[in-house]
Order: C-alpha cells, then sequence, then structure tokens
C-alpha cells in the first residue's frame, strides 16, 4: 500500500534521513523504533508531506506522493497524528472532530462518526463544547487520534502517541490501537515504549541515525539481542 | 451634547474595528506585520471616490466593486510580495517587503488621485433624527448600523462555517492544518482577501462620514489598525474590536472635550498605560514558546 524506496530528507543542511526505505501492506500494523533523534517524526512527516524528500520515491497505492502538498496526501488516504498531539486548542473538541474531516463532504456520515468516537472515548464526549486546550495530555491525545480517523484514512501514521501519559492511560492507548488495526486500518506507530509497540504490531523497523538498521517480524525481534540491549534495557 | 459624541465615537469605533480585523487577523495567522494594510484600503476607499464622483455609479455597486477591487489587491501582495517568504528564517524578511508593498501602492495610488483632500460623496440622506434630545445625523447611524452587520457576520462565519472554522484552525497551527487536508496557501489568500475587502468599507464608510478623503489616511490607517489591535490584543478578534471601539471612543472624547490636538498624544498614552498593565493587550495571549 505504501512504498517508500530510498528516500533522504534534510533540514537546512543537516542531514536527517539517509536512504530509507521501508513498505506496509493495507491492513499492516507496523512499528518504528529507534532513539530519540534517529528520525522516525522525519520519517512520518516525509510520508504526509510535511516535509520534502531531496531524494527518493514514496508511492501511495500505486501514486507517486513525494514533494505533494499534505493537503492532498490527506485525500489520497493517510492521516498523521503528530508527536505532541497538536490539537487546535483554542477550538472545542466538536470543531477539532469537524475539522479532522476537512476533506469529506457528507456532513450526515461526518455527524455519525463524531457521534461513534464520543461513544469510544465518552470523555470527549462530556467536553465536546469545551476548547480542547483546557483537556488534560491523555485527553488531548484521544482527540488527536480521533480527529485523524475523522479522515477515514486507509493509513494512519501515529508518532509517540504514548508519550507523556500516566500508566494506565498509556494502556488504553494501545487497547484502541489494536482496535483500530483489528477494524481494517494499516497502522504506522512511532513509540517510545518498545516492548509494548513490538507486542501489537506484526513486523518493525529499527532506525538508527537517520537510517532503517534492521527489520523483520515483532514477534521475531522481541526476542533479537540487539533490541533487546538497545531498546528493552536488558543485557 | 453627550449622546452625539458617543454616537459618533461609536461609529467610528466601529469602523476602526473593521479596518483593524483584516489586519490582525493577517498578523494571527503569518506574524506578520502587514505595513501595506492602510494602503490597500486608501486605494479601494479612492476607486469608490472615482466611481461614484466621475462614473456617478449606483453607491453599492461602487462600494462593492471597491470592496472587491481592494481584496484582490491584498490578496495579489500577499501572492507577490509574501507568499515565497513564509518560510524564510527571520520575519524581519517579510516586514521588509511589507513595506516595499506600502509604498508601491502608495505612491501608485497617489500618481493617480494625487495628494490633496478630495471631498468624498455622501452614502445616505443628509438628515438628522433625534434621540434623548440630541441631533444624530442619519449617516452616523447607518454607518454604524453597516459596520456592526459587516463585523457580527463575519464573526459568525468564523464560528459555524467550515471555512471560517478552518481560517481559525490555520490561524493556531499551519502545519497541523494542513494535516488535516485544509488547503493552507488558499485560507491565506482569502484571509488577505477579506482583510482588504473590510479594510476599505471601513475607509469608505469613514470618508463618507466625513465627506472628506486623502492618501494621507492610508497610513493613519495602518497606525490606527496596529495601534487598536495591540491594544485588543494582537491575533484576536474580539481584541481588534474591543481595541477599536476604544481608539475610536477615546479620539472623539478627547478632540469635544479636550481638544483634538491632544487627540493622537492621549491615544497613545492610553495605549502605552494599557501595555503596562496587560503587555499582550486586553484579549492577548501570551504566545507559547514554540520548541
Amino acid at each position: 500500500m505504501l512504498k517508500v524506496d530510498g528516500i533522504y530528507t534534510q533540514y537546512g543542511k543537516i542531514k536527517v534521513l539517509n536512504n530509507v526505505s521501508f513498505e506496509i501492506s493495507a491492513g499492516e500494523i507496523i512499528a518504528l523504533i529507534g532513539a530519540n533523534g534517529a528520525g522516525k517524526s522525519t520519517f512520518l512527516k516525509t510520508v504526509s508531506g510535511l516535509i520534502r524528500p531531496t531524494q527518493g520515491r514514496v508511492t501511495f497505492m500505486d501514486r507517486d506522493i513525494q514533494g505533494v502538498a499534505p493537503e492532498k496526501i490527506v485525500s489520497a488516504g493517510i492521516a498523521h497524528v503528530p508527536e505532541g498531539r497538536h490539537v487546535f486548542a483554542r477550538q472545542t473538541v466538536q470543531t477539532n472532530l469537524e475539522i479532522g474531516a476537512f476533506i469529506r463532504s457528507d456532513a450526515a456520515e461526518i455527524k455519525k462518526d463524531i457521534e461513534r468516537y464520543y461513544d469510544i472515548f465518552p470523555i470527549l464526549g462530556e467536553r465536546r463544547n469545551q476548547p480542547a486546550g483546557t483537556l488534560s495530555g491523555g485527553e488531548q491525545q484521544m482527540l488527536a487520534i480521533a480527529r485523524g480517523l475523522m479522515a477515514r484514512p486507509r493509513l494512519l501514521l501515529l508518532d509517540e502517541p504514548s508519550m507523556g501519559l500516566a500508566p494506565f492511560l498509556v494502556n488504553e492507548i494501545f487497547r484502541i490501537v489494536g482496535q483500530l488495526h483489528e477494524q481494517g486500518i494499516a497502522i504506522v506507530l512511532v513509540e517510545q515504549n518498545v516492548k509494548k509497540a513490538l507486542k501489537i504490531t506484526q513486523r518493525a523497523y529499527v532506525m538508527e541515525l537517520g537510517q532503517i538498521l534492521y527489520h523483520g517480524k515483532s514477534s521475531d525481534l522481541i526476542e533479537d539481542d540487539r533490541v533487546r540491549k538497545s531498546y528493552l534495557g536488558e543485557t | 451634547m453627550l449622546i452625539e459624541v458617543l454616537i459618533v465615537g461609536v461609529m467610528v469605533g466601529a469602523i476602526y474595528s473593521l479596518v483593524t480585523i483584516g489586519y490582525s487577523m493577517v498578523y494571527g495567522i503569518l506574524k506578520l506585520m502587514n505595513f501595506a494594510h492602510g494602503d490597500v484600503y486608501i486605494f479601494g476607499a479612492l476607486l469608490c471616490y472615482t466611481l461614484l464622483a466621475q462614473f456617478h455609479l449606483n453607491a453599492i455597486l461602487a462600494v462593492v466593486l471597491a470592496a472587491v477591487a481592494g481584496g484582490l489587491l491584498a490578496s495579489l501582495v500577499e501572492f507577490i510580495a509574501y507568499r515565497r517568504l513564509r518560510a524564510a528564517q527571520h520575519r524581519m524578511i517579510s516586514m521588509i517587503t511589507a513595506l516595499g508593498a506600502a509604498y508601491v501602492i502608495q505612491n501608485s495610488s497617489e500618481l493617480k488621485w494625487g495628494n490633496q483632500v478630495q471631498s468624498f460623496p455622501s452614502l445616505f440622506p443628509a438628515d438628522h433624527i433625534v434621540i434623548m434630545g440630541s441631533q444624530v445625523s442619519v449617516t452616523h447611524i447607518f454607518t454604524l448600523i453597516i459596520a456592526v452587520v459587516v463585523i457580527v457576520a463575519f464573526n459568525l462565519f468564523l464560528k459555524y462555517h467550515k471555512a471560517g472554522k478552518a481560517i481559525l484552525c490555520v490561524s493556531e497551527d499551519i502545519p497541523t492544518s494542513s494535516l488535516m487536508g485544509i488547503p493552507i496557501n488558499k485560507t491565506i489568500s482569502v484571509v488577505y482577501f477579506l482583510g482588504g475587502v473590510f479594510g476599505v468599507l471601513g475607509g469608505v464608510l469613514y470618508s463618507a462620514s466625513y465627506n472628506a478623503i486623502s492618501i494621507s489616511m492610508g497610513f493613519r490607517g495602518t497606525i490606527i489598525a496596529f495601534t487598536a489591535a495591540v491594544i485588543g490584543g494582537i491575533g484576536s478578534m474580539g481584541g481588534a474590536l474591543i481595541g477599536g471601539m476604544i481608539l475610536g471612543l477615546s479620539e472623539n472624547l478627547i478632540s469635544v472635550y479636550v481638544s483634538s490636538s491632544y487627540k493622537d498624544p492621549i491615544t497613545f498614552l492610553i495605549l502605552i498605560g494599557i501595555l503596562l498593565i496587560r503587555p499582550t493587550g486586553i484579549l492577548g495571549r501570551t504566545e507559547a514558546g514554540k520548541v
């Protein structure tokens, strides 16, 4: 479904991604792990169009999308839930969800979807008329995920959805990510919480210094010595 | 007397709010001091003057044409002078092109219309009505009503229309807005267009209620928009309204009860006073530092 072929990116003169290739099939769930600064967020931003690669190809459903504006990439079916949530703090919860459906014009279905996410995340329903900035971190994360889903994407890019959340909320977020996968949405999950990420994903890519070091089945990687040493803190 | 002064003050305040909305909105989205704002609005108002005085066009048609022309000019300025610089590291760079755009528009307008004060035709009947014992000009009442209706309509648009909500989201966070599928360049063009339209409307209403227009009102317009926006809290819609009102009322009260030559100094004292108490303006938010 998404195929990334040898991309390079840079911020000014600083090279970030260095010959990164990546592939995800429809309905698959993949973890992207690596230390801070490895280039995971940059990778997601390159896929969603926020950053232009200097070289390489990105194809989504047989269409070249490298260098395409992010607003067009959403319409193609990729939703990116950015790191740090980035909800529209001054707009209400309801407006945030409506804006998530900006590319759609089926008003009745949009309404239904919003109600559906209020069912899945009851706290958002309770606070629908509150500015999103007044929500707690966990609530904002749920809002950011729901807002991303409002575009009805085929591929969801999740950047650090559990960052800064209380442990019980972390479990809740992982449970929701698992459910989304069961509904057939393909997911790329960037996570610091490597163990949990490997448990709910099918495959994983390990990134370091802007390169993919290795990739494989998540169930194999969780036993892999390199992963255990570097990312699971085991010896 | 007081009633009359208050009504004129509120009317001028509503006009200033109209002029400030566009200015503040642009700042809210791009963090750019749009120096060309006043020059765009005086261009539109002068165009309206020509359509009315020389071509004897119907008043509504003339105002609409002039407002649209001003709106197009504002988005043209954005396209030529600001768009490509949006990614530039220093805001100072687009501030300089903004100044450049202001000079180009100002001097072109001066070439066409000269720098004399010209008499602007009235848009409304020259009647008076009596409110609580004071004579109030119908022009002032109509001007006030039009300004308020436009401001209210625009706020309803921002709050309830999809495109309006998109504008608010873009002004909060451009990259995230693009991830939602909001076309950023188009939205910014629309914001400039609307800012130009409201500016021209304000300029026309102001010129018509004082029956006078001159090129120098352009620069003054930019200063007023800047001052009102800063008093109210730059980037904030409500702030633009409050700031415009404070300026309009204080100017008129001071002109009548103190002296019109103290109008500007006292206005700026108010600005300084408000900023001492609330550095971000009355409704201003403190900018969260970006990492």
